[in-house]
């Protein structure tokens, strides 16, 4: 009975790089581990069906996204795009608010609806890192030191437009059409944005990252990484 | 040819009858019915088997396997000695008929075929006689049960080869997502929205540092020309620009993979283009928000012209504005060419691919963790 094959992206040059890559991060994947000597048969047919090694896909990346620890391929896609519109919608206010201020309470409602989606975006963003299989077995501080470069700019980008967004609304409240602009509000001005450019380029590149299925199973560096916390 | 058609007849039901022992010990019997209406058939649900019929029904045979793979390949052999005897409708049929090939092959790997009772046409049309390697020419309706052997060495081992080579194509349209895979696309996409911004900035910079210096006249001796008709376009022309900018500015980032310092350190110290676009369009953002000010500034002048414009002013004011704005052009413009350099270069797909989740223990000092 001819097993069940598995899935096959479409093959790109990346692919021999991550089979190398894998098999860089994962020195301890011997024929000794029940679970690696499956993904190693599965592996082996792979290999022995499509004829070309070096082509298949890696042993992470046959595992089933249907399992109910892994991160499910819709959820993730789901998520990626609330998060991507949230930042699309921040980037549109940073651009064109100005442009919206014939009353005040327009910008006023789009400073307090781009101030709550930074927030949202911080709390979609931790609670994918509370999903990954890391966080789940104590391994926090790795998280973390991975991931804060964003939270530290999450956290810095967020007070920036809030204060930001009070003294425009401050200034601009009795009078919309006026020209409000000093020094100091300049520069909070050009922080503002430039961090507005770091906090969307490390968002975007987290999210990617955190669609790695290996952050969501056990393997081998992860029980490294916690034999060292421990001791 | 009428003659030889008995003769083909008798060779047919010897070879038929010489096969049925194989058959018989064969694992699986086959019968198959009504092959026009099932090699049409998308469905690719097993069929099941009917008994293995007795003996003297195996005399019964219309070829009706064009469906089939094993009848096809006789079919195909059979063209260069059968095409001169048959019509060009009957070529036409088959040629459609050999159409449906790939998915009639699907079928085929089931092993079971069955065809309804009610498919098998009633009209007993005289089988043409013809040679053993010739294509059938019958109607292309069924009009009886066939035996097909199967399981012999030879059809084994072709079968398997064609298994092979079908399930390559089977796996290939059933791919499946995975969650890496959906990062990628999203990366690939932005990737392709970033290479449009790339070239509609710089040429929106261009065009617009264009407008101003038309506007504004030779040594910049007509600003209030420029006041005048600039100041409806002067805060959009900001604000498109800061868009712009930071989509470009975010695309340079990732193909730099700005994020791993080292690398991006690397990268700009040996001249790579995407290090050095990286750089110009950083520098084209500060430069861009440090005019908010006087873009505010001309957008406001009908309103606030003595307050905001006193008489005198404009050379003070505008001449920074536009050398700045000319500087953004300059910078966006070659980092523009900078990029399309090395339009495929993306040093952060390839991060993605790798994933090495345990840099951070090697590379804490030099990287900037994501």
């Amino acid at each position: 009975m001819r097993p069940t094959l598995p899935h096959r992206r479409p093959v790109g040059h990346c692919d021999t790089a991550l089979v190398a890559a894998e098999r860089r991060v994962h020195p301890a994947l011997t024929q000794k581990n029940r679970q690696d000597n499956q993904l190693n048969e599965r592996y082996q047919v792979e290999v022995a069906v499509t004829g070309v090694p070096g082509q298949s896909l890696s042993p992470w990346a046959n595992t089933p996204s249907s399992a109910p620890e892994m991160l499910q391929t819709n959820n993730y896609s789901l998520v990626l795009l609330i998060q991507l519109a949230l930042l699309t919608f921040d980037l549109f206010v940073n651009s064109f608010s100005e442009l919206l201020r014939a009353a005040a309470v327009v910008q006023l409602v789009l400073f307090i609806i781009q101030d709550i989606g930074i927030l949202f975006n911080v709390i979609i963003i931790l609670l994918m890192m509370f999903n990954t299989y890391v966080f789940q077995v104590g391994l926090v501080s790795l998280l973390l030191a991975r991931f804060r470069a964003l939270l530290m700019l999450s956290a810095l980008y967020l007070t920036l437009s809030i204060c930001l967004h009070c003294w425009l609304m401050n200034l601009r409240w009795m009078a919309s059409n006026r020209f409000v602009w000093t020094d100091g509000l300049q520069v909070l001005f050009v922080f503002q944005r430039i961090g507005a450019v770091l906090y969307y380029y490390f968002y975007k590149r987290t999210t990617e990252y955190l669609g790695d299925p290996r952050l969501y199973e056990d393997s081998p560096w992860l029980r490294d990484a916690f034999a060292r916390a421990r001791q | 040819m009428p003659i030889a058609k008995p003769k083909k007849k008798k060779a047919k039901k010897e070879v038929i009858e010489v096969d049925s022992p194989e058959e018989k010990s064969a694992e699986e019997g086959l019968e198959l019915e009504g092959l026009s209406s099932r090699r049409e058939s998308e469905s690719r649900e097993p069929l099941t088997p009917e008994a293995p019929p007795s003996p003297p029904q195996k005399k019964k045979k219309k070829k009706k396997a064009q469906a089939l793979e094993l009848e096809g390949d006789q079919a195909k052999v059979a063209n260069g000695e059968g095409a001169e005897q048959q019509g060009e409708g009957e070529e036409i049929t088959r040629r459609t008929k050999r159409r449906k090939k790939p998915r009639a092959v699907e079928m085929h790997f089931h092993n079971e075929l069955t065809v309804e009772e009610e498919e098998l046409s009633n009209d007993h049309a005289p089988i043409q006689q013809r040679s053993l390697f010739s294509a059938p020419t019958g109607p292309a309706f069924p009009m009886g049960k066939v035996f097909v052997e199967r399981n012999s060495e030879h059809t084994l081992a072709t079968s398997r080869l064609r298994v092979d080579l079908q399930l390559d194509e089977f796996m290939e349209v059933r791919t499946m997502w995975s969650t890496r895979d959906v990062a990628m696309r999203v990366h690939s996409g932005f990737r392709v929205i970033g290479l449009f911004s790339h070239g509609f900035l710089a040429g929106y910079a261009v065009w617009n540092i264009i407008v101003v210096y038309m506007l504004a006249g030779e040594q910049l001796t007509t600003l209030p020309n420029l006041l005048q008709q600039y100041h409806p376009l002067a805060y959009p022309a900001q604000s498109l620009l800061y868009l712009l900018i930071t989509i470009s500015t975010i695309s340079a980032f990732d193909r730099v993979n700005l994020a791993k310092a080292s690398m991006a350190l690397r990268g700009l110290l040996t001249m790579d283009p995407a290090a050095l676009a990286s750089v110009l369009y950083f520098a084209a953002l500060i430069l861009t928000l440090s005019q908010q000010m006087t873009s505010d500034r001309i957008h406001l002048y009908p309103t606030a012209n003595e307050t905001l414009w006193p008489p005198g002013s404009e050379q003070q004011l505008l001449r920074p504005w536009v050398v700045v704005n000319l500087v953004v052009a300059l910078l966006v413009g070659l980092a523009w060419m900078f990029i399309s350099t090395r339009p495929d270069m993306d040093y952060t797909e390839e991060f993605l691919m790798a994933m090495e989740v345990e840099d951070y223990r090697h590379d804490e000092k030099l990287d900037i963790p994501t």
